[in-house]
């Protein structure tokens, strides 16, 4: 009985498995090649894929409620149906999106935005200055979330007329736009029809409408064919966004044809795309820049000479050569595409000098005082890996050094409270002057408390509204810190995308992982599962 | 028997009390402040108090908890401080799923176990019993994470007879759900033929057995219409709250396959100091336990007609 029940069993499940589409045939042109497209014949109308495009990554959405987290996961999705007044499509650079032109006063602290005519939301219902005096006065009052930290200057939002918005803030900030971004308009008709959770139907004005969203497997838009903008021929018909958190079963999912794009393929991982004739990696610099912050107002870290013998116990080159095989030695926060980039500092790396830094260590009166690196594992790569290392030179030169690894929240929450010594982070430098005043107090880093010259200098950036000498001012920062240092700059990752040869191609904005999915061009010919 | 189960009720309730308290201190005696998970960096302290009053987090902690059952009583389990949603419906949402998956993992471990287990019992200390047994033995210690990506990798990557992730819709499903519900329930898998074969052996040793052989009955007859009927009953107990296990078990499974249930809500939810949805996820689970521990032991009065409940 045994023996009947196991082979009914087998016999079912491979009925089952051969339900499954047969494998693609391998074409024998040009195995290995990036370069070079091997395309079999067309697809058949009858194909599921065809016009579609699946991007897999690790978090799905949090919430449908684009005023609730300034995270990118959500950014990404959010950002495909509701636009804001500008679209942000690289570092500072805004073009105009619902809002055709603005003007701003002489003291930067009235905006007035001209709004672009014939634009309907999803639902219908016409795009006027009430809806982003609406959309403003919602994201102002959000209870929590935090998008709403970004408006916090903004005093008064008015509708001059159907066409016409004026804002006015309390401080200048030449950083406005970069916290205007976070403001998406939603249309107040549809949230007063659909009641507390208008939200979830993700009706904006953009490019893509919400065709299906099933939360944790899911979301599925669709062309907006009445949408103002244009599409780059040969866009998608229908996006879909599926959160798959294992990495390895995302990169699983591209080989099996079943998704299009990943991102942030591990460079172990990429010549397994490689070898394929179906896929290809494309590779673009990160904005982000992987630090080890410190303390620096408190034991060990308050001391200059303490913080300068850490950064010269950081072998960069050993780390991106060996250890990740990816990447850029990083010597300050910015990198050289950024217009307050000191260029003279470019490439310059600072060398690993272990004689030095003792000495320095012995000169700053260190008693041997635990210092804790906090961080996450998987936010970046070999995270842990470098961590651990570190700590094992650190330890070799007489210093008392462990590594906590934390989830997230509990990470969160220290980082707030100021409970560690060191920890391991990923930040890009969108905004230095708020960064360096609000991001270094809130996270505790506190550089402010001891050192007046860096104060002065922070408070005379946020003031500036003149964007030259801004990127001066910034660029004086930089080299100052570059002397000595608050963080640890370690690397610039590189950001390498999975494709498959579908995508013809792909735009990111900027250094960033949100895909401008109406310019994403399908190649008609290329194999489809 | 009515007066078992209105005991029984009686108990389940007081013990649903018990897990609410736990379900409602769990999260604020081991996890800090959501406040400075969720709000800006740049949110004012203001902006901060705001956010405790918004969610009643400045209120003392039995005023929380009367407000949590209050609430729960008329059905409103409050909404999810990540998502802003209400928990009830993003549980309801998924848990439909896990308990598919668990129930299969359940059925094809039960259907296969029992029957390898008796065919251990029956070819005791030949090549047969040894393998079954080593089979039995990598099931329970092969890591569900391991044994999902080598699956994910053969299965899909390299044959593409069965998609790497993710749920499907009507019945595609099945296909869907083959490769997470076999790495699932190879853990219970293992645990039914161990547990099955060393009941068989022991019933083997009852007079009856001998009996039944002097008598001159198949071996089939003997395994199948005396034996297997009395080994089964503890199997009972085991194979109840293995459905328990499987659903709570199901996290590792369900981020490697990117399968949408309940225990990637629940990681998501603890790692992100997320109490209403923590607290709606230790009481599903313990209604959840407390329904299979009732369900197995009314089952046990029809199996055992020795077994009465007063």
């Amino acid at each position: 009985m045994g023996k009947k029940i196991m082979s009914i069993v087998i016999a079912f499940m491979f009925t089952l498995a051969s339900c499954s589409p047969a494998a693609p045939q391998n074409n024998t042109e040009s195995q290995n090649s990036t370069e070079s497209k091997s395309i079999p014949e067309p697809q058949s109308s009858t194909d599921p894929r065809a016009g579609k495009v699946i991007w897999a990554t690790a978090q799905d959405l949090t919430s449908a409620d684009a005023y609730m987290w300034d995270v990118s996961g959500d950014i990404q999705i959010h950002c495909l149906a509701i636009e804001g007044l500008m679209e942000h499509i690289g570092w500072n650079e805004y073009i105009p999106a619902l809002a055709a032109s603005w003007d701003i006063s002489s003291d930067s602290l009235t905006y007035t935005f001209h709004l672009r005519e014939g634009v309907k939301f999803h639902s219908g219902d016409d795009f006027t200055a009430d809806d982003v005096v609406w959309s403003a006065q919602r994201l102002k009052n959000m209870p929590t979330g935090s998008v709403a930290g970004h408006l916090s200057t903004l005093e008064e939002v008015t509708a001059i007329d159907a066409k016409t918005v004026e804002m006015k803030f309390s401080q200048p900030n030449p950083m406005i736009f970069f916290d205007l971004s976070y403001l998406r308009i939603y249309s107040q008709a549809q949230a007063e029809r659909d009641g507390e959770n208008f939200y979830e139907e993700f009706v904006g004005t953009g490019p893509w409408k919400l065709q299906q969203w099933k939360p944790g497997e899911y979301i599925r838009f669709e062309k907006n064919t009445d949408w103002w903008g244009t599409f780059k021929e040969g866009c998608p018909d229908v996006i879909e966004h599926r959160p798959i958190p294992e990495e390895a079963t995302r990169l699983a999912a591209l080989l099996s044809e079943e998704i299009d794009i990943i991102p942030m393929v591990p460079v172990e991982s990429q010549s397994q795309l490689t070898d394929t004739d179906y896929l290809y990696t494309q590779g673009l610099s990160g904005i982000n820049c992987i630090d080890l912050v410190m303390k620096n107002d408190t034991v060990p870290f308050n001391n200059t000479k303490m913080r300068q013998a850490m950064d010269m116990l950081v072998p960069r080159e050993m780390i991106v050569n060996d250890l990740l095989g990816q990447g850029t030695p990083a010597n300050i926060w910015s990198q050289s595409f950024y217009a307050w980039f000191p260029q003279e500092l470019e490439g310059v790396i600072k060398p690993y000098d272990e004689e030095q830094a003792r000495q320095l260590i012995s000169e700053s009166g260190y008693n041997g005082e635990e210092i804790r690196i906090m961080t996450r594992k998987g936010k970046s790569e070999k995270d842990v890996e470098i961590c651990e290392l570190l700590a094992n030179i650190w330890n070799k030169v007489g210093l008392n050094v462990k590594v906590e690894v934390v989830a997230d929240a509990a990470f969160t929450e220290r980082r707030a409270s100021g409970d560690y010594e060191m920890y391991m982070t990923a930040w890009d430098i969108n905004s230095p002057g708020f960064y360096y005043r609000d991001k270094f107090k809130s996270h505790n880093i506190n550089r402010a408390a001891v050192d007046p010259k860096f104060e002065e200098m922070v408070s005379d950036i946020c003031n500036e509204m003149d964007i030259t000498k801004y990127n001066q001012k910034v660029m004086d920062l930089e080299r100052y810190l570059y002397e000595d240092p608050a963080c640890l700059h370690i690397y610039y990752p590189q950001l390498t995308w999975g494709l498959s040869k579908r995508i013809q191609s792909l735009e990111t904005v900027g250094g960033y992982l949100t895909l401008r999915m109406h310019n994403v061009v399908l190649d008609p010919t290329a194999r489809a599962k | 028997m009515e007066k078992y189960i209105i005991r029984r009720i009686f108990i389940s309730v007081i013990v649903l009390f018990g897990a609410s308290i736990v379900a409602f201190l769990l999260p604020r005696l081991t996890s800090g402040d959501p406040v400075l998970i969720y709000m800006s960096e740049n949110a004012t302290p203001e902006m901060l108090e705001q956010a405790r009053e918004h969610w009643g987090l400045n209120d003392p902690y039995i005023l929380q908890y009367y407000t949590f059952i209050k609430k729960a009583l008329s059905g409103d389990m409050g909404r999810s401080l990540s998502t802003g949603r209400p928990t009830i419906q993003m549980v309801g949402e998924v848990f439909p799923n896990t308990l598919k998956l668990a129930v299969l993992a359940w059925t094809w471990a039960v259907l296969l176990g029992v029957p390898l287990g008796i065919l251990t019992a029956r070819k005791r200390n030949t090549l047969i019993d040894v393998l079954i047994r080593t089979f039995a033995m990598l099931g329970r210690g092969m890591p569900h994470f391991w044994l999902g990506i080598m699956m994910i990798f053969l299965f899909a990557s390299r044959l593409r007879w069965l998609p790497s992730s993710g749920l499907g819709e009507g019945i595609e499903q099945i296909k869907y759900l083959i490769m997470p519900s076999f790495v699932l329930g190879t853990g219970t898998l293992s645990l039914i033929i161990r547990m099955e074969r060393a009941e068989i052996l022991e019933v083997f040793q009852k007079e009856y057995i001998r009996t039944a052989r002097a008598k001159g009955l198949r071996n089939m007859t003997i395994t199948y219409r005396h034996a297997l009927k009395n080994a089964v009953i503890p199997l009972i107990t085991v194979m109840g709250l293995e459905i328990g296990a499987l659903m709570g078990g199901a996290i590792v499974t369900e981020t490697v396959f990117a399968y949408p249930g309940i225990g990637r809500l629940a990681v998501k939810a603890i790692y992100d100091h997320d109490y209403p949805m923590i607290q709606v996820l230790i009481l599903v689970f313990s209604l959840t336990y407390i329904l299979i521990n009732f369900v197995v032991d009314i089952i046990y009065v029809y199996v055992d007609p020795q077994i009465r409940y007063s």
